[in-house]
């Protein structure tokens, strides 16, 4: 246009100085004739512009009405589309969050997690105290680090009843690692827990309510915990959990603690954490740390034996097993095929509809319509159906992950600190190949009908141009459809029995019946095992008498869902030090124990009145223990001691062999895991889980346990009551998360390939309606050509079924090496994956086949 | 004369660019002087409005345009007639034939 107004104003110019002007003269006045040159730009531009926009108006709702005329294939298209692109962004964006960094925390990717290098069976030791110490001041890759370890403290404001919460003892910069607000106070001060530096403690907002009715002259008031003063520093939200649980407060203890503690090994048992410096990578700490570990070694060589290097993990991958995590991630490759295939899906629907409508294209443009009217007007209903399934597939997204969100914030399972947003490159991923798929399969018979010549195509017919047939293709994509919906739904079955039978499987009792809650015998309140003895069997027996508890027993600090870990001393078996001692898992329970949880016996005899405070230390092993230490005969005699300091070194007789139960979790899957059992009566300890069986509901009975308790002593109090289910909930819930979400993908993707089935199928017939027509003319009858179309549909839908059998069986073997336990031989899954598959092509086969055999023969063939 | 540009004038202002391209191809100022030259300056086209019309022209296909050099060996956008603005033309002078009759007829015995 620029050219085109400056070549005329030339000529303009020269017309006028021919007439006798000046240059100058000539070109104003060839302005001014020329009456705005600027405005007739405009008024060109805005002319092209309309027309264009008018022209896709047109288009777009030429594509609209197009999609109306065969609407059953719009909606499969549209539908489709949009789950897949739904799913892949939802499942996407939960995965990417749970395998990087869900925590709500400033810059979550810093933060890192270490341990000792993992030792025998897998396990990552914590950190000791004294060895955190050591770390933390010598260590250079970490910004800082921190640690942090279970504690409780009993608060009883209102002097009626005594409350226990659980609590964390943590080193003094806990929160400024995390980067953590708190709600009121700044957290702790500096020289606090210091030798002559205040006891400080942070307090969650339920104790602030429940305690202190939300008192705002909270902060710098010291409290009495049940054994010392603390001074509040701080009010946290109670969203804020980390690491140790659902912990309602934290105890800055551990600088006090690794003044007045000797360096004496024992079982490290703190939580260390810390914030990766910039540019320092994993590797480089790790060589960091193992420079001081080899110091410490060679300063204390017994203590430190066997603690040469350090693994250092991101935090996120605490709540995540290396199990699990292999499982997301190969559920989000799972997901991507899904959107890739349904993607593919689009395309053949679109491609083969746009092939059978050359005709109308020829037509059209014999009406007058140009071949890029034409061609715009194909791309541009692709467009719209790649714009409305993206719009769908946006909402089902955005619902997704709200649906996601509720379910964890309203699962006590899940760590709250995790939280899930929309991941914006997955939405843009999925909606981009939606679009390119669904523009990009009505590219080529676009350009087809680009280059067509009408009057060849209109004189000659179909024929005269060059065949574009997408049968071979329908074909292949309803075999594969078929073959994938059977794997998927194997795959889906197996998971679904896997969750379901979560728990049944491995246990002898319902953990439904089930409430536990922590208590704390004070050593100070019961300095001899006797007393406390005494005392625990009063309590027991205060919890039987409540009206609806069946039974009552106690277990040492650990739950039902998982023991503690610990060591043992085989006699007769020599250790070169402490580093050889097993790692093994182990109980101390009262006498009702086994009774009251169905444990079934095998062999010897269970505790008993006879096994006193002061007789002979007993001890009951696990079938795993005695196959492992014991092989090649009875368990019965044997003896062995548990290392630890409160368990007085003292050698135990067995006297007993009872099943494995799942002693270190659900989550580990495996049973097999050697533990011991010793009697309460006969060790001091101060910390124990009280389980009740109880009739109906457990949690009605928090109340009635908490008044049985101050009935035996006002001043014992329990903390943590909870229905013992939510422990093995809390075990479980990567498993129970993964499993619910293949089960999920699964049901989509069956969804998804059951839509591709029939509208790949209904294409397919639809593509040959002229050839049935014809055969009716020929003298075939409806029940002719239901046989051929039928017969047609099975030939597919076997090939189909031949290949998901192999997959299937594949999925079946994979499944069965990730979860041993829970996944049986059985053909239960492949006969309910066929009966649906088969029920489904029949579907897929049935109405595209009625719609042929009511098809007008005379229309069809005149259309022609 | 330069300001008898009317609003019969824009309303033909088409069909005389149309006529103008019948023989051969101009460019803009080419059809501008031609329309001129034979009117005998009767019809001055008002310059702003000619691209316009040539743009609507050639979007509905009446007519094409291509780059050239022109006589004076300058870079021109040459416009010509298409076979459906050929087949415009025929009716549009058939259509203008009719009116102009018309309009004589009620002049001369209304």
């Amino acid at each position: 246009m620029d050219d085109e107004m400056a070549f005329h104003l030339d000529m303009a110019t020269e017309e006028n100085m021919q007439k006798g002007l000046s240059s100058e003269d000539a070109r104003r006045r060839a302005k001014t004739d020329f009456g705005g040159i600027a405005q007739t730009k405009e008024a060109c531009r805005d002319l092209w512009i309309l027309e264009k926009i008018n022209q896709f108006w047109k288009d777009f709702r030429n594509g609209f009405r197009q999609l109306n005329r065969f609407p059953s294939q719009s909606i499969i298209s549209i539908l489709s589309l949009a789950m897949a692109i739904g799913l892949f962004a939802t499942l996407f964006s939960v995965i990417d969050k749970l395998l990087l960094s869900g925590m709500p925390f400033e810059n979550p990717d810093e933060l890192y997690y270490i341990t000792w290098e993992a030792s025998e069976g897998g396990f990552r030791p914590n950190i000791s105290l004294q060895d955190f110490a050591d770390f933390r001041k010598h260590q250079t890759s970490f910004t800082d680090i921190a640690a942090i370890r279970g504690a409780y403290i009993t608060l009883n404001e209102s002097g009626e009843m005594a409350y226990r919460y659980r609590s964390s003892m943590v080193s003094e910069n806990f929160m400024e690692v995390l980067q953590v607000k708190p709600l009121l106070g700044s957290g702790f001060q500096k020289g606090d827990s210091y030798s002559g530096g205040e006891m400080s403690i942070i307090l969650n907002e339920r104790i602030w309510e429940e305690q202190f009715n939300r008192d705002p002259e909270i902060i710098g008031k010291k409290i009495f915990t049940g054994d010392k003063l603390y001074t509040v520093r701080a009010i946290v939200s109670n969203s804020f959990r980390f690491l140790t649980g659902a912990v309602e407060s934290w105890k800055g203890e551990i600088p006090r603690r690794v003044e007045n503690m000797p360096r004496n090994g024992g079982i490290p048992t703190w939580l260390t954490y810390g914030r990766l410096k910039p540019g320092v990578s994993v590797d480089q700490a790790e060589a960091d740390f193992k420079s001081i570990a080899a110091s410490l070694k060679e300063q204390y060589p017994k203590i430190n034996a066997g603690r040469d290097s350090v693994n250092i993990r991101p935090l996120i991958e605490y709540y995540m097993s290396d199990n699990m995590r292999n499982l997301l991630i190969l559920l989000q490759v799972a997901v991507l095929v899904v959107l890739v295939g349904a993607c593919i899906n689009i395309a053949i629907l679109r491609a083969s509809q746009a092939a059978n409508r050359i005709s109308e294209f020829a037509a059209r443009s014999a009406l007058g319509a140009s071949p890029r009217q034409v061609f715009n007007q194909i791309i541009i209903e692709s467009l719209g159906i790649g714009l409305l399934s993206s719009i769908i597939g946006l909402s089902i997204a955005l619902y997704g992950i709200r649906g996601a969100q509720w379910w964890m914030n309203n699962s006590v399972f899940w760590p709250s600190e995790i939280t899930v947003e929309l991941n914006r490159s997955a939405l843009a991923v999925g909606l981009t190949l939606g679009i390119i798929a669904s523009v990009g399969a009505s590219l080529l018979p676009a350009i087809k009908v680009y280059g067509l010549d009408i009057i060849k195509y209109l004189r000659e017919g179909k024929g005269s141009v060059s065949s574009f047939t997408t049968g071979h293709l329908v074909r292949g994509f309803v075999v594969t459809q078929v073959a994938l919906s059977f794997a998927v739904l194997v795959g889906m079955f197996i998971m679904l029995q896997i969750f379901l039978n979560l728990n049944r499987k491995q246990l002898p009792y319902d953990p439904d019946d089930f409430l536990t809650a922590q208590m704390l015998f004070y050593p100070t309140y019961y300095p001899s095992v006797k007393e406390r003895g005494a005392k625990m069997e009063e309590v027991l027996e205060s919890m039987k008498a409540i009206p609806g508890v069946k039974n009552a027993a106690m277990s040492f600090r650990a739950s039902l869902s998982s023991a503690y870990s610990g060591e043992a001393i085989i006699e007769g078996v020599v250790y070169q030090d402490q580093s050889d001692y097993p790692s093994l898992s182990c109980r101390v329970v009262t006498q009702d124990y086994f009774d009251m949880l169905n444990i079934k016996l095998l062999e010897g005899r269970l505790f008993t009145h006879f096994d006193t405070h002061d007789s002979n230390k007993v001890v009951i092993v696990n079938q795993a223990m005695a196959a492992r230490f014991w092989p090649n005969e009875s368990a019965i005699g044997k003896r062995l001691k548990n290392p630890e300091n409160q368990f007085a070194d003292e050698w135990m007789t067995i006297v007993g062999v009872i099943q494995n139960l799942p002693e270190r979790g659900i989550r580990l899957l495996n049973t097999n895991v050697p533990c011991y059992y010793m009697l309460s009566r006969q060790h001091m300890l101060a910390l124990w889980e009280v389980v009740l069986e109880c009739r109906g509901d457990p949690e009605k009975y928090a109340q009635p346990m908490r008044e049985a308790l101050a009935k035996v002593d006002n001043s014992l109090g329990l903390m943590y009551i909870r229905p013992v289910k939510n422990d093995f909930g809390q075990q479980a819930f990567q498993l129970t998360f993964v499993t619910r979400l293949f089960t999920a993908f699964g049901a989509i993707t069956f969804l998804l390939s059951l839509i591709g089935i029939y509208g790949l199928f209904s294409s397919y017939v639809s593509q040959r309606i002229r050839e049935y027509c014809i055969r009716y003319a020929l003298g075939a009858n409806a029940r002719n050509i239901w046989q051929m179309i039928a017969k047609q549909g099975a030939v597919l839908t076997a090939i189909g079924l031949l290949f998901g059998l192999v997959n299937g069986y594949g999925v079946f073997l994979w499944l069965k090496e990730v979860f041993p336990l829970f996944v049986y031989a059985s053909h239960f899954y492949f006969l309910l994956a066929l009966s649906l598959v088969v029920t489904t092509a029949f579907a897929a086969i049935f109405f595209p086949a009625r719609k042929a055999i009511t098809v007008n023969i005379a229309n069809v063939l005149r259309s022609d | 004369m330069a300001d008898k540009t009317n609003d019969l004038l824009q309303g033909a202002l088409e069909l005389l660019i149309l006529r103008t391209l019948q023989n051969e191809s101009r460019h803009g100022w080419g059809i501008l002087k031609r329309i001129e030259q034979i009117s005998k300056d009767e019809l001055v086209i008002h310059q702003g409005s000619l691209y316009p019309a040539l743009y609507r022209l050639e979007k509905n296909g009446d007519i094409k345009s291509a780059f050239g050099l022109s006589e004076n060996n300058r870079k021109a956008k040459y416009y010509s007639l298409t076979k459906a603005g050929e087949k415009r033309l025929e009716q549009e002078v058939a259509t203008w034939g009719k009116f102009a009759r018309a309009v004589r007829l009620i002049l001369k015995f209304a």
